[in-house]
């Protein structure tokens, strides 16, 4: 999963490393050279340009470090916002190619947290808090090691013998106060939850008298929110004070011990000073702590989570071959078919053969395998090996882009991205003209819709844009299978939410395109299918009847009786399928 | 998809404060004004705890001038070891009291949000549909939640620190003048320097927040959009296109938190070279007169001690602007829906009725839900105590309207309404309703369990409950489930059928005895066993109360005492269903359509 990253930016980790100990070091210098300035003021006669040099080597220390944090700052801190949007386009790669029944299983709520909230727990961990530590780290030893060697063993121990205990309060406090907080999230979910679905209710609540009643359930819930918080910063506010009061004690040792020293002439005055600065120096690292810790610990649990998905993989096989000019000839063999994750197959032992240019009806209740037989066709699942051919070529041996390339499929939703009427017909079509475009919208009766528009073509649509009814939608997403120019048509239940009358007019404009090429019509109706080439009628996922809609009406079976229900009360019918 | 495009939250704000929004600001820190006296001790806190904090510095600078360049005699307090008591003392007494104030402080606000909440829900429980109707549920919900929880951090944190940064800057600069006044003039200098810089930064930080905010929200949306559309992209093998433009947003979003890490990286290491240069030009100054003796170097450490302690303050300073600003804007938000105090219903005042006979009159009702686009135009009926009546129509033809106007959820514009002879505005509201159970198409059921869903929030002993449940003939469907009454049910009954939601409302509104019983009868999604068991347990219900159905279904309603044929707004027949039929009119039309539709219902 890292791989592509440490490629191609790993490198950067070795001097932004040696850069962030490099000014961790230089920062440790700073203590002793304003050591060195007030032991030069204890000297008589004070030597002005040996003080005014130190002076400007602080200044130089600084404008060092600015350069230098700065430097390690674009590399690790850079470093991680990369691997942050390339673990992104990973995710969303990934997502790409899984199957429908990946996304069955998955809430989409949840599939977006991944996206969010872990990649940039995971970023925290690989930016932040390694700087962080790895500062903290050097700052650390360097601090201590210089303090112990160069002013004084015993008052360096003795002063910073609170420090452990320091750690551990920050530790297990800062554990405690993130439980605390998980609370008080959880309780402020739980009072949005019931807000939701109070105002959701509210007919029931008014038709019912329940006002006082909700309020009162409501302040028991508002209580409980403050108590959450307040639990948290008992504790919360504890904390920094506590740290602070036995930092004192780090500073109280060495004033005592460290003026001491000075005054039986073991410590010199520049000494002291540096050692108290050194002291203040450590505070940063040493605060730190809390949240290095608290930030691996989130990062952690987010690569399980991230990795459990990348790891899926796609059940649907797929081949190599590819056909490049396709006649549109669809042969299904004994097909059984099953979705994934299930154990009754959605199809079975379906058989039949599509000629180029020919269309085939397929009509059912629904459930009866109508919608599963437009799956298997385009491999949204998983089909056996020898089952469907396309242009007599096995659809296992072809490549998922090649097999799908051929096919203009109007699904029963008709989804349109957050994007202009336009783009959503060209949906990145890099041959279409505005003359595709327009016939396409003749063909699927919406031009006169769009021309309505004030901004036609370029009106954006959904949430921020317009909203276009059920019907518009589905007509929109007809053209954008007519701009495709596909070998086959797939229309699933495509003219549901569009009344009878534009109904047929849409029919009539598709027979005459589809004319020359291979169609599947998928329907709940007869009259939207009665004029194919051959008819199956679905139940429980095999084919009961099938044949022309003469043939049909003579067998005078399940389809025959369907027609007639149909053709006879039309008007009436509309409502029913409406629901 | 919600997120797309919102920056949302807190932060998100590029513009000025309106008047509005200014004025609403201070009004909302009025809301803590009965814990004026808990603030006040907080801020005494605050300048003592500051106090001590600015103190140390001082007092290691007095032992370093006192006993360690100067050697004076050591005497009471007035030595090393009292000095480090001082300290000490200091130490403790500040961190003593940081904690105190910082718990009085939040406790102050957390009642402050509490009690906001509060009031906004119980604004929101009271608004009568008509207002309810022009504000979108996503909106309500937000200024009880998020809204709300914007103002919390203003109250336990911004106000005071805003207090204690501003002591913290006035105090440092007392220290310095009281050390040496003239060494306070000289790094008083570097104080524009630290704030230019660190405003000036912070700008540009917060308005390239705003764009990664905003670039965030559009990679969420096109993640979300994409999940939802997958299959589309699937089939129109789009992937690599969609692939393309979800690049050219990550770009986007990484160029500019880009630019955030390195405004950020250059902020404190400038605030660095400052400091050491001001400490430079200290000692250049101070090196005369400590080699006069008129200064000890002790003095040197105070003040670059101090120096240093400037930037944290004006830091905070500029960074608390945009959680002011966001504030005002959710202040700003809560009060607009509030103000409109004319939007409230009232459930106390009016005369109490305990139980009507059941007698409904309409008089020449004119209704509208919005101007003069009339749903009910000059209605007029009579239904007697324990009469079955049944409202038919086509869609819009405001025969659910009139269930609305009963129970009082709209106010009409001309007529009367009348209940038991009383017109329903003077009847006290909870009465009114409490007398009428309405069984909605839409059935609501809230997440807690079956039981909770019947009895509502009105308590109820398990008794009445499995008899209303049987009543409602759902006692067969309720016993099949994992402990009855008390299986729990999702968050809007998703995980029963329409027609198993249907039976609980049933039995919700057989529980509650009402004399007046309404039934909006649902169509399409109900299966024709759930249809007769409503059917059944009508009948039952019936008995002594008064009972109402919007129909779409004639088949329910033929033994009606009588029915009205509603359309457009008016009642254009009215009879028993033979009468009706007899009549020949629309009635007997619908009739007709309907008996042809059932035979195909069974067939599709």
């Amino acid at each position: 999963m890292y791989r592509p990253f440490f490629k191609k930016y790993g490198w950067r980790y070795i001097p932004g490393a040696l850069l962030v100990a490099l000014c961790s070091y230089v920062q440790t210098l700073s203590p002793l050279v304003l050591g060195d300035i007030f032991d030069l003021f204890d000297q008589t006669p004070l030597d002005k340009s040996a003080i005014m040099i130190d002076a400007v080597i602080l200044v130089v220390i600084a404008a060092s470090i600015f350069v230098m944090r700065y430097m390690w700052r674009n590399f690790i801190m850079g470093n991680a916002r990369h691997m942050e949007c390339m673990l992104r386009e990973q995710l969303f790669d990934h997502l790409q190619s899984m199957p429908p029944s990946f996304y069955q299983t998955r809430k989409s709520g949840d599939l977006m947290a991944y996206a969010v909230n872990d990649i940039s727990a995971i970023r925290m961990t690989f930016g932040p808090s390694l700087a962080t530590a790895l500062q903290g780290i050097v700052t650390g030893t360097v601090s201590i090691v210089t303090m112990i060697t160069e002013i004084d063993p015993r008052l360096s121990i003795l002063s910073m013998a609170p420090m452990p205990f320091i750690v551990l309060i920050m530790v297990s406090m800062g554990s405690q106060i993130r439980k605390r907080f998980m609370v008080v999230q959880k309780t402020f979910a739980e009072v949005s939850d019931r807000v939701n679905e109070n105002v959701g209710g509210i007919r029931v609540v008014k038709a019912y008298v329940q006002e006082e009643n909700e309020i009162k359930r409501f302040e028991e819930l508002n209580g409980r929110m403050k108590q959450a918080s307040m639990r948290m910063v008992r504790i919360s506010a504890l904390m920094m004070p506590l740290v602070q009061v036995l930092f004192g004690v780090c500073f109280v040792v060495g004033i005592v011990y460290g003026a001491n020293l000075v005054r039986s002439g073991s410590l010199s005055v520049g000494d002291f000073v540096a050692f108290n600065t050194f002291l203040t120096l450590m505070m940063g690292p040493i605060m730190s702590i809390g949240r290095i810790i608290n930030n691996l610990q989130r990062g952690m649990a987010s690569h399980h989570r991230l990795k459990a998905i990348m790891d899926v993989k796609s059940d649907i096989p797929q081949g190599k071959d590819e056909i490049k000019e396709c006649k549109g000839e669809i042969e299904v063999k004994n097909l059984t078919y099953t979705f994934s994750g299930e154990k009754e197959p959605a199809l079975k032992n379906i058989s039949f053969k599509l000629e180029s240019g020919k269309t085939l009806g397929i009509i059912g209740h629904t459930g009866s395998g109508k919608s599963a037989l437009v799956g298997a066709l385009m491999k949204f699942g998983a089909v056996p090996d020898g089952s469907i051919f396309l242009d007599g070529k096995d659809v296992n041996t072809l490549t998922l882009a090649n097999l799908r390339s051929h096919f203009g499929c109007v699904p029963q939703d008709g989804f349109l991205f957050s994007d202009t009427i336009g783009n959503n017909i060209r949906f990145f079509e890099p041959n279409a003209s505005k003359e595709d475009i327009d016939k396409a919208c003749e063909l699927a009766d919406i031009m006169e819709t769009i021309k309505e528009l004030p901004q036609g073509y370029d009106t954006v649509l959904g949430e921020r844009g317009v909203n276009l009814s059920g019907g518009q939608k589905q007509r929109i997403a007809i053209a954008r299978a007519i701009v495709k120019k596909p070998s086959i048509y797939i229309f699933d239940d495509s003219l549901a939410a569009v009344d009878t009358k534009t109904e047929e007019r849409i029919i009539g404009n598709l027979r005459q395109e589809t004319n020359a090429k291979t169609a599947i019509f998928i329907a709940h109706r007869a009259s939207v299918i009665m004029h194919a080439d051959e008819i199956i009628l679905l139940e429980n996922g095999e084919i009961a009847e099938r044949g022309t809609h003469e043939q049909l009406l003579e067998l005078d079976g399940k389809y025959a009786q369907l027609w007639r229900i149909q053709s006879g009360k039309e008007a009436q019918e509309v409502n029913e399928y409406a629901g | 998809m919600s997120m797309r495009g919102r920056g949302g939250g807190p932060a998100g704000l590029d513009r000025k404060l309106n008047a509005n929004e200014k004025k609403d600001l201070i009004r909302i820190l009025g809301e803590a004004k009965p814990y004026v006296k808990l603030m006040l001790l907080s801020g005494l806190f605050i300048i003592i705890a500051t106090g001590a904090d600015l103190s140390k510095t001082y007092i290691v600078k007095t032992v370093l001038d006192d006993f360690l360049y100067e050697n004076q005699v050591q005497q009471g307090l007035h030595s090393i070891w009292g000095l480090a008591i001082l300290y000490l003392a200091a130490v403790v007494i500040g961190g003593g009291l940081q904690y105190l104030q910082t718990n009085i402080m939040n406790s102050v606000g957390q009642s402050v949000i509490m009690n906001l909440r509060r009031k906004v829900f119980s604004y929101i429980q009271m608004m009568p549909l008509t207002a309810l109707d022009k504000i979108s549920a996503g909106r309500l919900i937000t200024r009880a939640t998020n809204d709300v929880e914007a103002l919390s951090e203003l109250f336990t944190n911004v106000i005071v620190m805003l207090f204690k940064d501003i002591f913290t800057l006035v105090g440092i600069v007392a220290m310095m003048v009281y050390i040496s006044p003239k060494l306070a003039l000289a790094s008083c200098i570097g104080i524009p320097v630290i704030a230019l810089i660190t405003v000036i930064t912070r700008n540009i930080l917060r308005k390239n927040w705003i764009k990664v905010k905003s670039l965030i929200g559009q990679i969420n949306g096109f993640f979300a959009e994409n999940i939802s559309g997958m299959r589309i992209v699937q089939m129109f093998v789009r992937e690599r296109d969609k692939m393309r433009e979800f690049k050219e947003l990550n770009d986007d979003y990484f160029n500019h938190s880009m630019v955030q890490i390195r405004v950020n990286s250059m902020l404190r290491p400038l605030m660095e070279v400052v400091n050491a240069v001001v400490t430079s030009v200290l000692i250049w100054i101070a090196f005369g007169d400590i080699a006069n003796g008129w200064l000890l170097p002790g003095v040197l450490y105070a003040f670059t001690t101090y120096v240093k302690q400037f930037f944290e303050p004006i830091n905070n300073l500029a960074e608390m602007y945009s959680t002011i600003q966001s504030a005002a804007v959710s202040a700003n938000r809560i009060y607009e829906l509030m103000d409109n105090q004319a939007a409230q219903e009232d459930l106390e005042t009016g005369d109490h009725v305990d139980r009507f006979e059941g007698r409904i009159e309409f008089k020449n009702v004119w209704f509208a839900y919005n101007d003069e686009n009339w749903v009910l135009k000059d209605v007029s009926f009579t239904i007697e105590p324990g009469q079955r009546i049944a409202f038919v129509g086509t869609t819009g033809s405001g025969k659910t309207t009139i269930i609305s106007l009963l129970t009082r959820f709209y106010e009409i514009q001309k007529g009367q309404i009348l209940v038991d002879g009383k017109d329903i505005k003077t009847i006290n509201l909870k009465d009114l309703r409490r007398n009428i159970a309405v069984v909605l198409q839409d059935v609501f059921l809230f997440a807690g369990t079956i039981e909770d869903n019947i009895s509502l929030e009105d308590h109820m002993d398990e008794c009445q409950i499995e008899k209303a449940i049987e009543m409602a003939h759902a006692d067969n469907f309720v016993k099949s489930l994992s402990g009855g009454i008390h299986h729990p049910v999702m968050e809007r009954g998703s995980s029963f059928s329409a027609g198993q939601r249907q039976l609980i409302s049933f039995a919700r509104a057989i529980v509650h005895d009402p004399r007046v019983f309404v039934l909006d009868e649902a169509t399409a999604n109900i299966d024709t066993e759930t249809e007769q068991m409503i059917q059944a347990s009508l009948n039952d219900v019936a008995r002594d109360r008064t009972v109402v159905i919007i129909a779409h279904r004639l088949s329910t309603i033929r033994s009606c005492d009588c029915i009205f044929v509603m359309s457009h707004g008016v009642i254009e027949e009215r009879g028993t269903h033979d009468e009706l039929i007899a009549l020949g009119g629309r009635y007997f039309k619908l009739h007709e359509a309907q008996s042809k539709e059932k035979d195909e219902a069974i067939s599709a």
